[in-house]
């Protein structure tokens, strides 16, 4: 399985074949563009910058290649990076070819010397069995203990995955500690039960409750990172996270609220409905922008080593995957909605019936499952090839189409084992993405200086009060 | 303690820099010595701190230096310190018979709880809680209901009105809440024949529900049917049984939570819960009518009305249904006719 892996991924970085010679003959520019595409799936800055060099030197972007494909029609094939797609769409719509005479032969395209660029395995090794036991005691203890054993649960949940996690061979450890997050867990519950009560009951509450959360979400933040890094180590070096109160307020709040609260004003002022979807478009951007500089945030401030992460995604990324599947889903409802009147006319005559919800339900909700798929795996995507630490960058090549198979199949599984595969479902979409994710390093592991672990542990025990609230990466 | 001598050979990452180096673990009553190219460390045993056995996964020794050795799982680490709850837990992760054994004994605690445990929680706190917290419930749904012209103004004549009133009044005399409670008149193209019990004690009954009916006893059925909602406080009932079934299957799908099924599951066990609740209120109507000497059978009949103009239940699948199926509640009217009959 490794071996196979190795091959996926040595087949997208062969660098040295995407040569591009100025003097060379159009086909062979031709030929760099299309391997400068199957590239950008691992690493799209590097991809980019090949294909504007190919570009500023002139080619001929609608030339049909690769299975009669054009270089965008292959770029969409292979799932590569939005920014790649957009900049050949834009290209081949731009008028085209592009004049031989236009190659400016003094334009010599550097190719960068080889760096020394070592690749670190990741690899999940996991089984259904040993999770499947370890699943059913937690459950069956949880329940039993009506819940107070559920931060066991997560410990013992998390050792296994982390510790069957590895990089470069060395697993991952998770140092948290049960009673922190039942503490945690008990807070949590308290202010739930605050807010539901509220919501429900004492709806004059509801405004100080409201503005009691503004204020404490900030916190929960950077407390709930925090906790995630000090506990997450690898080779007896803890994550750490740095982010204080004031810098979370700002990242949250600013440059998010002030023009959400517009739109959202102009939400409630407005019933003319195409008006109301243009706003209601520019308000999911906000969203998405709001969403591109929390994850930001977060990583900025995670640090390894005396290095700190650095993530470069923006809100048109996010949006974009949001949209494309919005887009899916909706097609995929209309077609069925549409279907299903059509048998209520046919072979139903008009008459309501159960087989006839069913198979619209059931159809909808795979259509749900193939739009959160493709979300989750362009996210994953997204994220992890935008992902510095340091010399330390990810590649993660997970396709979109190998995910909703992959869900569409658990979700069946899942409901006609009566939940009994869950862990099955789980370990096989842990380990299609440690196999579709390595990272590389350029020079040496040995620039991340770690304090002793003397000091972790302190900090450790400071974080001993905290919302244990998943905001990971 | 100590009780064999110990030799393992593994990893160390003295925290300082994340590369490693090979080095062997000798451990025995007197002391612990870990050996690398450069370095030596040594201990006493009760100074490691082992991390708790997960499946076959490496152990991780924390060194009282800061130094972290790691090496494959077997059992001689078992001796050194380390935490106990977690012992008892690996131990019973071992063994599949437990595993097989916990999942048969939660299957069994699940539908204890579903069908017995939940709705008699849920009863004692709605019997802590006074039926005045939810008025205010109860009033703002009514103003939205009217607001976005759901419920529009009764077109009823003032006498037709007033017999219902009178019917109503009859029906509540004496009963737990009867102060809490207030009759709402209205018209509703978009629902049709229709009566509705709100939160707090509102019922609000449609003018095509009082045109629907034959006679005023047949009005008097569908409101002892509401009445018997308020009465078991069937809203806060179901709001809290609700909260109860949220809160069992995230933990049970916890791990696949986004994938919706946990939603598809609370819908299905939801619908379940509505109907035993419809069929309680549908029981307490009957005996309610009975103390009136009201005939069931106008139930009964209001209730094939109703069926006939669409708006009572037609699905057939019963887990796809909030109410249960028209049949079923027809056919149990009808029996407590008979029964009241032959007293």
């Amino acid at each position: 399985m490794a071996g196979d892996s190795e091959s996926k991924f040595s087949k997208q970085n062969d660098y040295s074949r995407v040569y591009i010679d100025p003097n060379a003959p159009w086909d062979e520019r031709n030929d760099a563009l299309f391997e400068a595409i199957l590239l950008s799936n691992g690493k799209p800055y590097d991809a980019l910058e090949k294909i504007l060099a190919i570009f500023s030197g002139g080619v001929n972007i609608n030339a049909r290649k690769e299975g009669g494909k054009t270089a965008l029609e292959y770029a969409k094939y292979h799932e590569c990076p939005l920014r790649i797609v957009t900049i050949l769409r834009e290209a081949a719509t731009e008028g085209n070819p592009t004049p031989i005479d236009l190659i400016d032969t003094t334009v010599a395209i550097e190719i960068p010397p080889q760096v020394e660029t070592k690749y670190l395995d990741i690899a999940f090794t996991g089984t259904a069995m040993e999770y499947f036991r370890i699943w059913a005691v937690n459950l069956c203890l949880t329940i039993i203990t009506l819940g107070l054993f559920s931060p066991w649960a997560k410990v013992r949940k998390k050792r296994y995955f982390y510790s069957h996690t590895l990089l470069d061979g060395t697993p991952f450890e998770y140092r948290g500690q049960p009673i922190p997050i039942l503490k945690g867990r008990i807070i949590a519950a308290i202010l739930f039960l605050i807010w539901y009560l509220s919501s429900h009951l004492f709806q004059y509450l509801m405004p100080y409750v409201i503005a009691i959360g503004f204020f404490l979400f900030p916190w929960i933040v950077i407390r709930s990172s925090a906790f995630n890094s000090r506990n997450s180590a690898w080779r007896n070096m803890t994550l750490d996270f740095d982010g204080t109160y004031g810098s979370a307020f700002n990242a949250l709040y600013f440059g998010g609220i002030v023009p959400v609260a517009i739109v959202t004003g102009l939400i409630l002022q407005e019933t003319n409905p195409q008006v109301l979807a243009a706003v209601f478009g520019i308000l999911s951007l906000f969203f998405a922008m709001w969403f591109a500089r929390v994850k930001r945030y977060i990583a900025q401030h995670t640090v390894f080593g005396g290095q700190h992460a650095e993530l470069s995604v923006w809100g048109m990324d996010f949006f974009l995957i949001y949209f494309i599947s919005g887009f899916v889903v909706a097609g995929v409802s209309i077609v069925i909605v549409i279907a299903a009147m059509a048998l209520k006319e046919t072979v139903f005559q008009g008459q309501a019936s159960e087989v006839q919800m069913f198979i619209t339900v059931v159809p909808l909700y795979l259509g749900y499952f193939a739009g959160y798929a493709y979300v989750q795996a362009r996210n994953i995507n997204l994220i992890w090839n935008h992902l510095v630490i340091g010399p330390l960058r990810f590649e993660s090549i997970v396709k979109a189409r190998d995910y909703i198979k992959l869900y569409v199949t658990n979700a069946l599984a899942i409901i006609f084992s009566l939940g009994l595969l869950i862990p099955w479902a789980k370990i096989r979409v842990l380990k299609y993405r440690a196999e579709h994710l390595r990272a590389e390093i350029k020079g040496e592991l040995d620039v991340f200086q770690g304090t002793t672990s003397a000091d972790t542990h302190a900090a450790g025990a400071e974080v001993s009060e905290l919302f244990d609230i998943d905001l990971s990466l | 303690m100590i009780e064999s001598s110990i030799n393992k050979i593994g990893e160390y990452f003295d925290g300082n820099r994340p590369t490693g180096q090979t080095a062997t673990l000798q451990a025995h009553a007197g002391g612990v010595v870990l050996l690398t190219e450069n370095e030596t460390v040594s201990c006493q045993p009760d100074e490691l701190l082992v991390s708790p056995r997960i499946a076959g996964a490496k152990r991780f020794i924390q060194f009282p230096n800061g130094g972290q050795f790691q090496c494959e799982d077997s059992e001689e680490l078992d001796q050194f310190k380390q935490e106990k709850t977690e012992a008892v837990v690996a131990w019973l992760e071992s063994m599949v018979g437990f595993a097989v054994l916990g999942i048969a004994l939660m299957l069994f605690i699940l539908q204890w709880g579903y069908f017995t445990g939940i709705p008699k929680a849920a009863e004692l706190i709605v019997e802590n809680i006074s039926i005045e917290a939810e008025v205010e419930m109860g009033e703002k749904t009514l103003a939205a209901l009217d607001e976005l012209k759901i419920m529009l103004p009764s077109n009823l004549a003032p006498d037709v009105k007033k017999k219902v009133l009178g019917k109503f009044n009859k029906l509540r005399r004496g009963l737990p809440h009867e102060k809490a409670y207030r009759l709402e008149f209205r018209r509703s193209p978009s629902m049709g024949a229709n009566a509705i019990a709100l939160p707090g004690g509102i019922i609000i009954v449609t003018d095509g529900l009082v045109n629907l009916a034959k006679n005023m006893n047949e009005v008097a059925a569908v409101m002892a049917h509401e009445i018997g909602h308020i009465e078991y406080r069937h809203s806060l009932k179901s709001m809290v049984q609700d909260s109860f079934i949220a809160l069992l299957i995230s933990s049970v799908t916890g791990d696949i939570s986004a994938l919706g099924i946990a939603g598809m599951a609370s819908v299905i066990t939801g619908n379940s819960y509505s109907q035993k609740l419809e069929s309680d209120a549908d029981n307490f109507a009957f005996s309610l009518l009975k103390s009136q000497d009201i005939s069931p059978a106008h139930f009964a009949n209001i209730m094939i009305k109703l069926y006939n103009t669409g708006v009572a239940n037609k699905v057939k699948v019963s887990f796809l249904s909030t109410h249960p199926p028209t049949q079923e509640r027809v056919n149990n009217a009808e029996q407590a006719a008979r029964e009241w009959a032959g007293q």
